[in-house]
């Protein structure tokens, strides 16, 4: 049986120890360079991936659907909706919204100006801060989404680490085509990364990679985390992304004009990256009380996904589709059993990968593959926070429609609940560069301060 | 009582059949599609959820001509309803057994459940079937079990499997293996006197348990005595670690000197109370690769998504009818891939991936918790 990744060249120890000496003799030069220039040269990287032209985005095209189990047309759409935070713009949004004065990665800098009302102690009182980052960063990325490892790399270098890449065996193509773009805008900094990949289930390599680095970064299922946190050692940071997942909830008040429009927005966040990312909603908590009832929403839903399936086909890889139609019988064919006991109703898309299961009473269905998603009715989106408190540690994004004149009390009960992110469903995809992922600033949280008191 | 009357006749069926033929040769259709609507009708009658289903399906007993027209319950509904088709008298009473699917390395997740009252109808389709498997040759042969005991692991079927196998067929035994799978501490020295006596042994384990007995020990220091053979099971589907079966059974053969047509794969899943069994002891190693299964077992390929029949030697999803299964649901849809081949089953293995991961676990917990409010 083969697996992802399964054709990728694998690294050995001694390649590895190399590649870390390499990238460890470009940091000098790194840590020179202004954060706001190395912002620049990025973001003119990125820009390539976005530019019809361009040779980099004609290989982006082609390559990341076969590997990253894509149909053509949903790997543009991804990787469009990527590049937005791939611009120059964007990455010097990031610098500012995380820094203020990109010049703290720079050097010494007096900030803050204490306000009015301020205790005593600093109500004259500016600080002088830097903020460094580490010297050589170990960034083990995952591959169920394209772009999460260009994502971490430009992380990585905005805060000047010298970093050493694996792309999780779903996400070669862009890592290794933002450093062979990387190598032809700016060398000298592209000498400071260095990308190889092997299989997660080679704990010796993962072992030997992160030895000497001051932080490691790992991105994946819990089980994949786990594997590496357990190899870090005590004076090395380490920063985990763990498996995540979204909801959304619909107010009564977007059930009304424009409910279909609303429909296509949570259909969109199902179907996009094959309902792989962290972001997609797995339930959706529909109010009563709307123009619409929650069952007629999830109708929508599935006649939305239904159109999709045209737009952005499922993969078409016969081995691959063969194996989900065999996963998505079995949960379909369970939920059924639900469905004939009263407890649920389906929608699906028979050979089109897409199910839809509403759920009029507490239903305890299977997990579904491809896109899939559940709604369920509520009376009120203020009882949602209590029902999601159990899987907090996994809840990542809350995407809404309607609710707008309530949304920062129910914003406070998601956040109680373990949320990070509250976001209207039609951006709920894609975040923007400097959003707080999992709750921490993406560069806040690579740095170490330092202060001159 | 009517029901006991066809565990009866199928009790006997089962054990009969060596008797007829040797090779477990298939039963006519008429014979096996007549015993299967028949368990049909008492699974409808008697599984609420499940005639729920064919209910929805408008497949009703009466309506059935043909076995394969009656709906197959995938395997992952186990997990989610108790299919239990037995009699008010029976379900009254302390079930012989509760079996639990094992999950897999990631622990967590929601196990599957194969409750079984008429344990009788499960050792009268284990009999034959492993015993032409394994001791075509001989009646009994001491056990060694690196799989735990069935006191040890009383929700594992392969546990109970292999008490049915030290019952039945052990003349002396010894289990190595506790229930978290760790070897007891005197499990070595029960092997190293096997070793040194010239008694055949038969030995039992999975693939992980052969991967690490063979980690243990140099080559040729547990070198079994000859007329040893080994049943395998399991271990392949959906691991992690794979480990290429070639390579493990080429390694089990020089670390202990079983030859490979002593080393029988046996595939078996929770929800079914059959086994099915690659048949190299009476065919040789050719016959590797390929499943054998008793003829009250029938195994289909399916399209996944028509759920039509695929003809031999074309992939499909494994769909089993096993009349073992009177007391639950005997259609059952897996979610394995595989090919029929000369009305043998070749396993293709599980989906990478499957599994439920980390984000559907976690819903799995969200739903759980909204379900006792």
């Amino acid at each position: 049986m083969s697996m992802p990744g399964d054709h990728l060249p694998i690294v050995t120890m001694a390649e590895l120890t190399e590649l870390k000496a390499r990238i460890a003799r470009a940091r000098p030069a790194l840590v020179t360079r202004p954060a706001a220039e190395i912002a620049e040269v990025l973001g003119r990287v990125g820009e390539r991936f976005a530019d019809p032209g361009d040779r980099i985005r004609e290989a982006a095209l082609r390559d990341v659907p076969g590997e990253a189990a894509l149909s053509p047309e949903l790997a543009e759409a991804v990787v469009d909706g990527m590049v937005v935070d791939w611009t120059r713009q964007r990455i010097a949004g990031l610098l500012f919204a995380e820094f203020g004065d990109a010049g703290l990665l720079d050097g010494i800098v007096e900030t803050g100006v204490a306000m009015d009302g301020a205790p005593i102690e600093f109500a004259s009182l500016s600080r002088r801060l830097m903020a460094f980052g580490p010297s050589l960063c170990v960034q083990i990325s995952s591959g169920g989404v394209p772009g999460v490892g260009v994502n971490a790399l430009i992380r990585s270098l905005l805060v000047k680490a010298s970093t050493l890449i694996k792309p999780g065996a779903g996400d070669v193509t862009l890592t290794r085509l933002f450093l062979e773009a990387l190598a032809e805008e700016d060398p000298a900094l592209s000498d400071a990364v260095a990308m190889r990949y092997w299989p997660g289930t080679q704990q010796e390599l993962t072992g030997g990679a992160i030895e000497g680095a001051d932080l490691v970064v790992a991105y994946g299922s819990d089980e994949s985390v786990a594997a590496v946190r357990s190899l870090v050692p005590v004076t090395s940071r380490f920063l985990a992304y763990h498996h995540r997942f979204g909801i959304g909830v619909v107010g009564r008040e977007a059930l009304g004009e424009g409910v279909e429009d609303v429909a296509g927005d949570v259909a969109r966040a199902v179907a996009m990256f094959e309902h792989r990312g962290c972001v997609c909603p797995h339930v959706v908590f529909v109010e009563h009380g709307g123009a619409a009832v929650p069952e007629r929403f999830a109708e929508l839903v599935a006649e939305a996904l239904e159109g999709l399936a045209g737009v952005w086909p499922a993969p078409g890889q016969a081995a691959l589709a063969a194996r989900e139609g065999a996963a998505l019988r079995q949960a379909r064919d369970t939920v059924e059993i639900h469905q004939a006991a009263g407890a649920a109703r389906m929608m699906h898309g028979g050979g089109a990968n897409w199910t839809v299961v509403f759920e009029s009473e507490v239903a305890d269905v299977p997990p579904l593959p491809g896109r899939s998603v559940r709604i369920r009715a509520v009376d009120d989106l203020a009882h949602v926070p209590a029902i999601l408190e159990p899987a907090g540690r996994h809840l990542q994004s809350v995407g809404y429609a309607g609710a707008e004149q309530r949304i920062n009390e129910l914003a406070e009960a998601f956040g109680q609940a373990g949320a990070s992110r509250i976001v209207p469903l039609a951006r709920l995809s894609f975040p923007p560069a400097w959003w707080l992922h999992d709750g921490q600033g993406p560069l806040k949280t690579l740095v170490r301060w330092v202060e001159v008191e | 009582m009517e029901w006991e009357d066809l565990c009866g006749r199928l009790e006997r069926r089962f054990l009969r059949v060596a008797e007829d033929s040797p090779c477990l040769d298939p039963w006519g259709e008429d014979d096996f599609n007549a015993l299967a609507i028949e368990a049909f009708a008492w699974q409808f009658e008697l599984c609420a959820p499940y005639r729920a289903l064919c209910e929805r399906r408008h497949v009703l007993p009466h309506s059935v001509r043909n076995w394969r027209e009656i709906p197959a319950v995938p395997a992952a509904a186990f997990k989610y309803f108790d299919f239990v088709s037995v009699p008010l008298e029976y379900a009254a009473t302390e079930p012989a057994a509760v079996f639990h699917t094992s999950g897999t390395t990631q622990g967590s997740e929601r196990r599957g459940r194969h409750v079984v009252y008429r344990e009788a109808l499960y050792r009268a389709s284990f009999h034959h079937p492993f015993r032409l498997a394994l001791l075509p040759d001989v009646e009994r042969l001491p056990v060694l079990s690196l799989i735990p005991s069935p006191n040890d692991a009383s929700d594992s079927s392969l546990s109970w499997m292999a008490g049915m196998v030290v019952e039945t067929f052990g003349e002396g035994f010894e289990w190595l293996v506790g229930a978290d799978g760790v070897w007891h501490p005197d499990a070595p020295q029960v092997l190293l006197e096997a070793v040194r006596s010239d008694r055949p042994v038969l030995v039992l384990g999975t693939a992980l348990a052969f991967v690490h007995l063979v980690e243990r020990f140099d080559r040729g220091e547990i070198r079994l005595p000859d007329g040893s053979r080994i049943m395998e099971t399991g271990g392949f589907k959906g691991a992690r670690r794979s480990i290429a079966r070639a390579d493990l059974y080429a390694s089990i053969a020089t670390h202990t000197g079983v030859p490979e047509e002593r080393i029988v794969n046996e595939y078996g899943m929770t929800e079914l109370l059959s086994q099915m069994y690659e048949p190299v002891m009476t065919e040789g190693a050719d016959a590797q690769g390929l499943h054998v299964g008793p003829p009250w077992l029938q195994v289909r390929t399916l399209d996944p998504t028509s759920l039509e029949e695929r003809p031999e030697g074309e992939e499909g999803i494994i769909a089993f009818f096993d009349l073992a299964n009177l007391g639950s649901v005997s259609h059952v849809l897996t979610e394995d891939l595989g090919v029929i081949e000369g009305g043998r089953l070749r396993l293709l293995g599980r989906a990478p991936g499957s599994e439920p991961r980390g984000c559907s676990r976690a819903m799995d917990d969200l739903m759980a918790a909204a379900e006792s409010r």
